[in-house]
């Protein structure tokens, strides 16, 4: 056997005793065997393996992770190792959950070198329950129990610890220390006196110490107790009870309010329409009115006209004349003006005649007042009545009755009209003799 | 008795993943085969 073969055997022989180590959970021994082996012989693919998972089962899963991608890089083919990296990168929870484990336990390292154990032991506690194999966590809980005196804690951790890797050195001699420390606690524990003994026991992992036994001062603490409870019911209902009952009713009333806006503003939507309603029925009862009044006065005007008609029939011209001067022609329908016009003339033809006939009497016999009114009746109807003879007259009766101004004023009016006739020369010469008195 | 200061130095920082590809990097690969190459080298060397 050359040299060569018996590294490789070493090699081997390594590898077979930290298989070996590995089948017992001696995972310290394990990894140190199987360290030698790869050093002896770096292509010992096996040994490199098994390595990676005895550091993965101790929760270091860098160091896991490297070796079997040097195995990989060294045997790329037919490799456990591959399996073992596709799994890892597979389980993104697992990592992230490794990371935050290696950070607690790396800050909880930093935390015990400064001193503050308590904030260490907080931050172990976490990555153990995290990680309950992460070796170097519970090693470092249980010093740290162990410094702090809390020996049945540390005893708890460290028989995790021997779970994971049996015959760890370490745990060994911080198991050591633990039951050397208990023992001398219990020789101690007995020595003391029994007044100030106190009651030790475990719930869970924690442990609990209370007095052995209680004092009890029944009567006055049975008071104290009572008037304790009720000032204390008393603060609760008025810090508690009170503001939430307030609120309720604060919150009640509020709702009230809010609903009887409501209906205040239904109600105001209702109302506005109704008034809606009662402005349209007002304007419809003004329209019906105006159409009643115009229908009245439509009944009024044609009531007129028949009455003229029926006047002018029974040769009451007078009468007819009478009537059809109080009707307003102007409202009358397009259709029946033409007859009206034509009735209107023959009435008045008969009217005027009679009417001039006695104005001209009563001008005659100097009645000048009825002849002025009967005149002025005359020139209303028919201003140019007797081609200007009927305006002629009334001013003359206006001159000899003494009313100069109407006279003047008609007088002007009948030369502006009838130039060149005997009317106008007459009413020249009396408007120049009243205008030179 | 163990001493507790002495006992926390041997606990050493965990690695971290982001450290990973620098652990890989850094490890130290030479085995004893390796060596032994290098003495056979060496010796074939002085013996010219």
């Amino acid at each position: 056997m050359n040299v060569y073969d018996s590294i490789i055997a070493r090699s081997n022989l390594y590898y077979n005793q930290g298989l070996e180590c590995a089948k017992l959970r001696n995972l310290t021994g394990a990894i140190s065997a199987l360290r030698k082996s790869v050093h002896c012989y770096k292509g010992n693919i096996d040994a490199r393996n098994l390595l990676g998972l005895c550091y993965y089962e101790v929760g270091e899963y860098v160091l896991a992770l490297r070796e079997w991608v040097i195995s990989e890089n060294l045997k790329p083919e037919e490799n456990p190792a591959a399996g073992y990296i596709t799994e890892i990168k597979s389980d993104v929870s697992r990592t992230g959950k490794y990371s935050q484990c290696v950070k607690r336990y790396n800050q909880a390292l930093e935390y015990a070198k400064g001193g503050s154990e308590d904030l260490a032991i907080l931050q172990l506690k976490k990555a153990v329950s995290m990680n309950p194999k992460y070796l170097q966590a519970l090693l470092l809980l249980a010093l740290l129990y162990v410094h702090q005196g809390q020996y049945s804690q540390a005893k708890d951790v460290l028989r995790k610890v021997g779970k994971v890797d049996v015959n760890n050195l370490q745990a060994q001699i911080y198991m050591e220390e633990v039951k050397q420390a208990m023992a001398l606690k219990t020789s101690r524990g007995k020595k003391r006196n029994v007044s100030d003994d106190s009651v030790e026991y475990k719930s869970g992992s924690d442990t609990i110490i209370r007095p052995a036994y209680f004092k009890d001062n029944a009567t006055i603490s049975t008071i104290i107790n009572i008037i304790f409870g009720i000032v204390m019911g008393f603060l609760i209902s008025f810090f508690l009870v009170v503001p939430g009952v307030r609120r309720h009713a604060t919150a009640d009333s509020a709702a009230k309010l809010v609903e009887a806006n409501n209906k205040i503003s239904t109600k105001n939507v209702a109302i506005r329409g109704y008034q809606e309603q009662i402005d349209e029925l007002n304007k419809k009862i003004e329209d019906a009115e105006k159409n009643s009044s115009k229908s009245e006065g439509s009944m009024n005007l044609y009531k007129g006209i028949l009455k003229a008609y029926i006047d002018f029939e029974s040769g009451e011209y007078e009468k007819a004349g009478e009537a059809l001067a109080k009707v307003d022609d102007s409202k009358l329908d397009k259709d029946f003006k033409k007859s009206y016009e034509k009735l209107k003339k023959n009435v008045n033809d008969r009217y005027l005649r009679i009417l001039y006939k006695e104005a001209a009497r009563c001008y005659n016999q100097s009645e000048l007042e009825k002849a002025i009114e009967t005149f002025e009746t005359i020139t209303k109807i028919d201003e140019e009545y007797g081609d200007g003879d009927a305006m002629y007259f009334l001013a003359q009766s206006y001159r000899i009755n003494g009313d100069s101004q109407k006279a003047i004023m008609l007088y002007q009016r009948i030369i502006n009209k009838y130039p060149d006739t005997y009317k106008a020369r007459n009413a020249q010469r009396y408007m120049d003799q009243l205008k030179n008195q | 008795m163990i001493n507790f200061e002495e006992e926390l130095k041997k606990f050493k920082p965990s690695l971290e993943v982001d450290q990973a590809e620098q652990a890989i990097y850094s490890q130290e690969l030479d085995d004893m085969t390796d060596l032994l190459q290098k003495m056979m080298q060496e010796a074939s060397k002085r013996n010219r």
